[in-house]
């Protein structure tokens, strides 16, 4: 079956700057990808390119079977998308916003008014709509702006950090919306640095860095290859543990003052560390994707 | 295979969300071309006329202030085709990110600057046609007919305000 997206060698490159060095996947219909990474990795560089907003320098990109660089009209007609910043109309009322938006795509008025009216109640905007979008909070503009790009019933849902800044209600509600819209057979690409959104939401993701993908598969997968099953973390480790580590060949990242351990599935390592080594904090936890992003990327600051 | 296309009528969507902003905020924006000829004929028809007298042009003798209504109208029909290109396209475009929005869907970044020249060309024609209207009082019988004849003209008079809107479009994919 055909892919939703396809990307192919891409490289993007701003006055002698890589953002962007020969990035490769696809994206299966029906299917959440990810897209990982620190700031400053590539990510939203690459969606900029897959909706068009950025030229590429290297490198195809179909979606939909279509090359972006010429059928754009077409694949953007089929596409939503929720841009990173906040780039509501401020000059409109929340509901006008999505009208002129469906104006852009050609919809008739009446049909635009009939979609506006069920965004708003799906996203429960509907006693805002005649707000102006400043009077917003950030939970609710960030609601409009999903609203916004399914206002043409999109094929594909491309969201650049959707629940960034958000309070953990706000987070959690929109993770709803969009695993409701997941049942319902949406393809969407996500791109985050929230390690627990994209373990939620993702069938598969890569993770990128300087770039170029580190890493592609399913969550679990990737939690089960590169952080074990469980993760023991000893807050002072003392010398003889770092010697049993070593001699005993256990995946680990010493930190200094902390070491975390990762165990795999079915290792007794969690009791070895209770029983001889914890004298003082130790943290037993299950592994997430958090530990593999860390291990990938590395643990120095960015910017 | 035929190249893309970057212009078509849609560009009319984007001139057509500047006028529905437009007349959300109508009174403000036509207040400013309702009191500007008022204030400027105040300032210079009572203030200069005393000193100035009247004034010879073309074989016909006309007061001061009649003299420089059509100055007025002129100047009103470019500020405010610049000032709509330059400022407040330059909001939209970098404060406000309504373009980042646009270009997510099915309009090309040429379609949006014509649609912001063909609006500021229709926002300075409305206005100077109500500065128009309002400074008629003070046009001389003989020239009046004549300032009727421009009405039509004050749309294309903002047109020379493109390059300024053009050369945005270098700045934005930078």
């Amino acid at each position: 079956m055909m892919k939703v997206i396809e990307v192919q060698n891409l490289h993007k490159r701003f006055n002698g700057l890589v953002a962007v060095d020969a990035i490769s996947f696809g994206v299966e219909r029906a299917e959440f990808f990810g897209l990982l990474g620190p700031n400053g990795a590539g990510k939203t560089t690459t969606i900029r390119m897959l909706y068009g907003f950025l030229p590429s320098t290297e490198g195809s990109i179909r979606i939909f079977g279509m090359d972006i660089s010429r059928d754009w009209r077409q694949i953007k007609a089929r596409i939503g998308v929720c841009q990173q910043d906040n780039t509501l109309d401020p000059d409109l009322t929340v509901e006008q916003n999505l009208h002129v938006f469906a104006g852009y795509f050609s919809i008739p008025k009446k049909e635009a008014f009939e979609r506006g009216r069920q965004l708003l109640d799906f996203f429960a905007l509907s006693h805002k709509k005649n707000a102006k979008v400043l009077e917003l909070s950030g939970g609710m503009a960030r609601r409009l702006i999903l609203a916004r790009a399914l206002i043409n019933q999109p094929d594909l849902l491309i969201l650049d950090e959707p629940t960034t800044g958000l309070d953990p209600q706000s987070k959690h509600q929109v993770w709803e919306k969009l695993e409701t819209l997941k049942e319902k057979g949406l393809t969407a690409l996500i791109t985050t640095h929230n390690m627990e959104e994209a373990t939620r939401l993702c069938d598969r993701l890569v993770i990128v860095d300087h770039g170029n993908i580190m890493v592609e598969g399913r969550p679990q997968e990737l939690i089960a290859r590169y952080a074990g099953r469980n993760v023991v973390e000893v807050e002072a480790p003392r010398q003889e543990l770092r010697e049993y580590v070593s001699t005993h060949h256990i995946e680990h990242d010493d930190l200094g003052r902390r070491m975390v351990l990762y165990s795999p599935e079915g290792s007794d390592l969690d009791k070895t560390i209770r029983d001889r080594f914890c004298t003082g904090t130790c943290t037993y936890r299950n592994s997430t994707l958090e530990d593999v992003f860390l291990r990938l990327t590395g643990r120095q600051l960015r910017e | 295979m035929k190249p893309p296309t970057y212009l078509s009528w849609r560009f009319f969507k984007v001139w057509n969300r500047n006028l529905v902003v437009y007349r959300r905020i109508w009174k403000v924006n036509f207040i400013t071309p309702l009191l500007e000829p008022l204030f400027y004929i105040l300032a210079f028809g009572l203030g200069f006329s005393g000193l100035i007298g009247q004034v010879h042009y073309g074989g016909a003798e006309l007061s001061y202030t009649s003299f420089i209504a059509p100055a007025l109208i002129a100047t009103a029909v470019m500020s405010n085709s610049f000032f709509e290109t330059t400022y407040a396209s330059f909001v939209r475009m970098y404060y406000q990110k309504t373009f980042d929005a646009i270009l997510a869907t099915p309009l090309s970044l040429e379609e949006i600057i014509i649609a912001e020249i063909v609006w500021s060309a229709t926002k300075a024609a409305g206005a100077a046609a109500i500065m128009l209207t309002v400074s008629w009082p003070c046009w001389d019988l003989s020239t009046s007919r004549r300032a009727s004849c421009s009405y039509p003209w004050l749309f294309w008079v903002g047109w020379p305000s493109a390059p300024s809107a053009c050369s945005s479009r270098g700045s934005f994919r930078a």
